[in-house]
């Protein structure tokens, strides 16, 4: 996608005068689809439709050996995969860059402890725990990738369900764990301090979230602010450009305060979606 | 891996419930993105599949491999990470994956009209998000709802779909993943269902010789069964995109 | 880094091959359901296996390992088959990168033997879900002139049955490898032996044609690769290309194809057969040996591009050298155009021309220094047990 000199004034103009080119004011959020529980192989599982940007995010749980300095602990890992469906430069390993860039601000989104409990995972101290794998599939890419991602992560680990392990016997070298064969014996993951991002992208003298595709290509310069409960877990700055230290302030603002908006349209939104509904997918 | 277990029970159902030649529920949707050329959404069974096209455009990359009098059709096949019930690794690269895209561009090639777009390419993308046996039948047949999407002149509709045989007598049409374990021979075949021609055949484990043609045929009658239910499926999407426009009567 | 490209086909060879092939003819005399001669040789050590199909030629090892099985699998063995294309076959072949060809190639013969069963893997268990034996089979094609895969499915499946493994014994805890001299080792259990058995197809399957040469294969509409074994089951069947076909032309096929699979089966058997009697008989082995009464040694195929050069070079060589016409090799015509060459019994082989030697041994025959004992402790044998160590896994 390129824009002409003409279409990005355009663009400019419209922030400028709070009526973006979809006529949405500065701070809106282009309309969202969330869908849970849609891909049966895995543990948990949401889809997220941005308008135009499609993440597909699954949760899978093996059982591993914790890291030995970090006994306590399970282990969490994201992996994104930019799928050639989004665009053609993704075929092969075009999307690769795009994908470690994502899934590496996401591990560090997650990393504090105060964020996503790991202790939580694990079975037996330095022997058994859980590694939860979080799979991120992009499908459609239509701008703002960061925050539909990480609404996206954060549905599906609402959504997974780990198996309750009913008993460890340790024997010598041998470890037997027993999982509970009951469908319905899981426990949930706590997921009110899992981190949503913000992109908040400067245009002109300006700043607005969730950039469409169009928006991107104006703005000299963003921030991915991901918000934590009412802290800030980290702050990425991408683009080119740079940030006097005010609007640096202003942007933190912003995105503190839509974070929270989202953080608690998402829950109310998550706790509605009925288990039981069918899903339906790409039917639609 | 022989175990006792029977691929078709003594009244005539497999492991799913289903008849010897029936098709596991086809459901499918064109045009589920906006940003490719065209796409589509197909689910046969549990095996869920989504396509995209993209083209015909200038040759992208390595120039070299444009042809003067055809277009260039290149496809790639991956499997989402989490569409196995174990882990995998890489969504792609490996030597099945290769092999499907190898076999993928064999069959759309013999559909798709590429002498109309010379010096252009033509990309179609395979996603697999749930693997429930059967994947290459689902891709072709999502690539060519796509293809139609996308607005590519064909020759006619490509349908593949596989089939098996039970007790080493009777065929079986469209094989689940439960099927491909317990060892049922699996012969798939990808054809141009109007004509009944033939773009592909391929085959796994065992069967008598002797059997094969009544295999075969079984297989290409599943194929001319899946070109009804594409068929039905492009219809209902043309006339409610047409609607939109106010070209069609709906009532 | 620049890269030679693969000779293309001309319009103008195209167009000879169809007429040639509507006229009912091959480029180099063959009836469309002729094969080129096949033979197969194995080498010193066990599992190393060298066939020739024409001028295509494959060389194939295979080696083993102890492993971990597959946790899906825990007692089963595992079998690896990896096909090498070098520049050494043809200058486009690239080294060390799978194109696509290679991917093909290896998922065709893994479908031909693994999918089908053809070894038996629950034999390779050593203790279930600790260690079980990886074979691994190398297949090298050092000639491609047309239909690497029937040559290459023949090498691995040869190579397969000749190939032991050394004893392994357990004695509680620790599992010791004997070597070869002090156990006998332990051929490979195979169920059936499936081949693979090419045609190419022309004109939309007007023109079906067996074991197709570089050109054939070049200029063809499709390809297909049937696998069959000696019990005429289909092992995997595989039709490439771009022809769209109707299904009566593939099941003819087939049907031609079974007669030919039973030819292949035997002359591998026999080849072992041949090979293990001179093990017994501890006649020296290796490629370098002379093979008395070859199938084809008597008979060696020539172009008729050569038959013009030798009538020259008989005027000339007249001159050079006045030979006995009489001991001269005859040259049958047996149809237009066309000419086998067949050189007369001689018992010191002297011959002073060269002709297109493609199936007649020139290698240089030594005298073997020592006989090689198989349960000699000297023997070089000794120290096979590290069993290439460096090998890949995939």
């Amino acid at each position: 996608m390129a824009l002409c000199e003409a279409e990005k004034t355009f663009v400019l103009h419209g922030v400028e005068e709070n009526f973006r080119i979809d006529g949405r004011e500065r701070e809106d959020y282009r309309p969202m689809e969330l869908e849970t529980n849609i891909v049966s192989h895995a543990f948990g599982s949401a889809r997220l439709r941005l308008a135009n940007t499609d993440v597909l995010v699954a949760v899978k749980i093996e059982v591993d050996v914790p890291y030995p300095e970090r006994p306590r602990e399970g282990k969490l890992e994201f992996f994104v995969d930019c799928s050639a469906n989004a665009t053609p430069d993704f075929e092969g390993r075009g999307g690769e860059d795009l994908a470690v860039e994502i899934s590496n601000s996401l591990a560090g989104a997650y990393r504090s402890p105060e964020v996503f409990d790991l202790t939580k995972l694990c079975i037996l101290k330095g022997r058994k725990c859980w590694k939860i794998f979080v799979d991120i599939l992009l499908l459609e890419c239509g701008g703002n990738l960061y925050d539909a991602v990480s609404i996206a992560v954060k549905a599906a680990l609402w959504d997974t369900r780990i198996p309750l392990v009913k008993s460890v016997t340790v024997d010598g070298n041998n470890i037997d764990m027993e999982v509970s064969e009951e469908l319905h014996d899981c426990q949930k993951l706590d997921v009110t301090g899992a981190p949503i991002m913000v992109t908040v992208c400067k245009i002109g003298e300006q700043c607005i979230v969730d950039p469409s595709a169009a928006e991107e290509l104006c703005s000299v310069g963003a921030l991915v602010i991901s918000v934590s409960r009412n802290k800030f877990s980290t702050i990425l700055q991408t683009g080119s450009g740079s940030l006097h230290p005010q609007t640096l302030l202003e942007c933190l603002q912003t995105g503190h305060k839509v974070a929270q908006r989202l953080h608690d349209a998402l829950i109310e939104t998550l706790v509605d979606i009925k288990p039981s509904e069918n899903s339906v997918g790409f039917l639609r | 891996m022989s175990k006792n277990r029977e691929l078709l029970s003594k009244i005539g159902l497999r492991l799913d419930g289903r008849r010897a030649d029936e098709l596991r529920r086809i459901r499918c949707k064109l045009g589920v993105f906006t940003e490719p050329d065209g796409s589509a959404y197909l689910e046969q069974g549990l095996t869920k599949i989504l396509a995209a096209v993209y083209g015909p455009h200038q040759v992208r990359g390595n120039r070299s491999k444009a042809q003067h009098d055809a277009a260039v059709v290149n496809c790639q096949f991956s499997m989402a990470v989490f569409s196995t019930g174990e882990r995998k690794r890489r969504p792609r690269g490996d030597r099945k994956s290769t092999e499907i895209s190898i076999h993928l561009r064999q069959a759309l090639t013999a559909a798709i009209k590429t002498e109309l777009y010379p010096w252009s390419q033509i990309d179609v993308y395979v996603e697999v998000l749930h693997a429930d046996g059967g994947i290459y039948p689902a891709c072709v047949n999502a690539a060519t709802l796509a293809l139609i999407d996308a607005g590519i002149p064909l020759k006619e509709y490509v349908c593949a779909c596989t089939a098996s045989l039970a007790n080493n007598d009777v065929p079986m049409l469209d094989i689940s993943h439960q099927e491909e374990i317990i060892g049922g021979p699996t012969l798939t075949v990808a054809a141009l269902p109007m004509s009944g021609k033939i773009v592909l055949m391929e085959m796994s484990q065992r069967f008598h010789v002797d059997h094969l043609q009544k295999v075969l045929e079984k297989a290409l009658q599943g194929c001319r069964d899946i070109k009804h239910i594409l068929d039905e499926a492009v219809k209902s999407h043309i006339q409610d995109v047409g609607s939109s426009t106010g070209w069609a009567n709906t009532t | 880094m620049s890269r030679i490209r693969e000779t293309v086909i001309t319009n103008c060879e195209r167009k000879f091959l169809m007429k040639c092939l509507s006229d009912w003819t091959r480029l180099d005399g063959r009836s469309f359901d002729e094969f080129r001669p096949l033979r197969v040789e194995f080498g010193k050590d066990w599992g190393s296996c060298y066939v020739s199909l024409g001028k295509t030629r494959v060389l194939a090892q295979t080696s083993c390992e102890i492993q971990q099985p597959k946790s899906s699998r825990p007692s089963e063995g595992i079998l690896n088959i990896n096909i090498e294309l070098n520049p050494l076959a043809a200058p486009h072949f690239e080294p060390g990168r799978q194109s696509e060809l290679s991917v093909r190639l290896n998922r065709l013969l893994e479908k031909c033997v693994k999918d089908s069963k053809a070894v038996d893997l629950e034999s390779l268990c050593i203790k279930t879900n600790e260690k079980v034996w990886a074979l691994r089979v190398d297949i090298n094609v050092i000639n491609h002139e047309g239909n690497i895969l029937d040559c290459a499915s023949i090498a691995m499946l040869a190579s397969l049955a000749h190939f032991r493994r050394p004893d392994v014994t357990c004695d509680g805890e620790e599992f010791i490898i004997h070597s070869y001299q002090q156990r006998d080792p332990i051929p490979t259990v195979i169920h059936h032996y499936p081949v693979c058995i090419t045609y190419s197809i022309f004109n939309g399957g007007e023109f079906v044609v067996a074991d197709p040469s570089l050109t054939e294969e070049g200029s063809a509409d499709a390809t297909l690769t049937i696998g069959l074994n000696g019990f005429k089951e289909l092992c995997g069947l595989h039709l490439g290309g771009k022809a769209e076909l109707m299904p009566h032309v593939i099941l003819n096929t087939v049907t031609k194809a079974t007669h030919r699979a039973n030819i292949v089966i035997e002359e591998i058997k026999t080849s072992i057969k041949i090979d293990n009697e001179a093990r017994t008989k501890k006649l020296p082995l290796g490629f370098h040996t002379e093979r008395k009464g070859g199938a084809n040694s008597d008979v060696s195929e020539i172009s008729l591009h050569h038959w013009q050069e030798i009538k020259k070079s008989k005027k000339k060589k007249n001159k050079q050298k006045p030979v006995e016409p009489t001991e001269s090799p005859q040259i049958k015509v047996i149809g237009e155009g066309l000419a086998v060459h067949v050189p007369q019994e001689k018992p010191d082989r002297q011959e002073s021309w060269i002709v297109d030697s493609s199936d007649d041994d020139l290698m240089i025959v030594e005298k073997p220094r020592e006989q090689i004992l198989l349960h000699d402790s000297d023997s070089e044998e000794e120290n096979v047990i590290i069993l290439d160590s460096s090998q890949r896994n995939d």
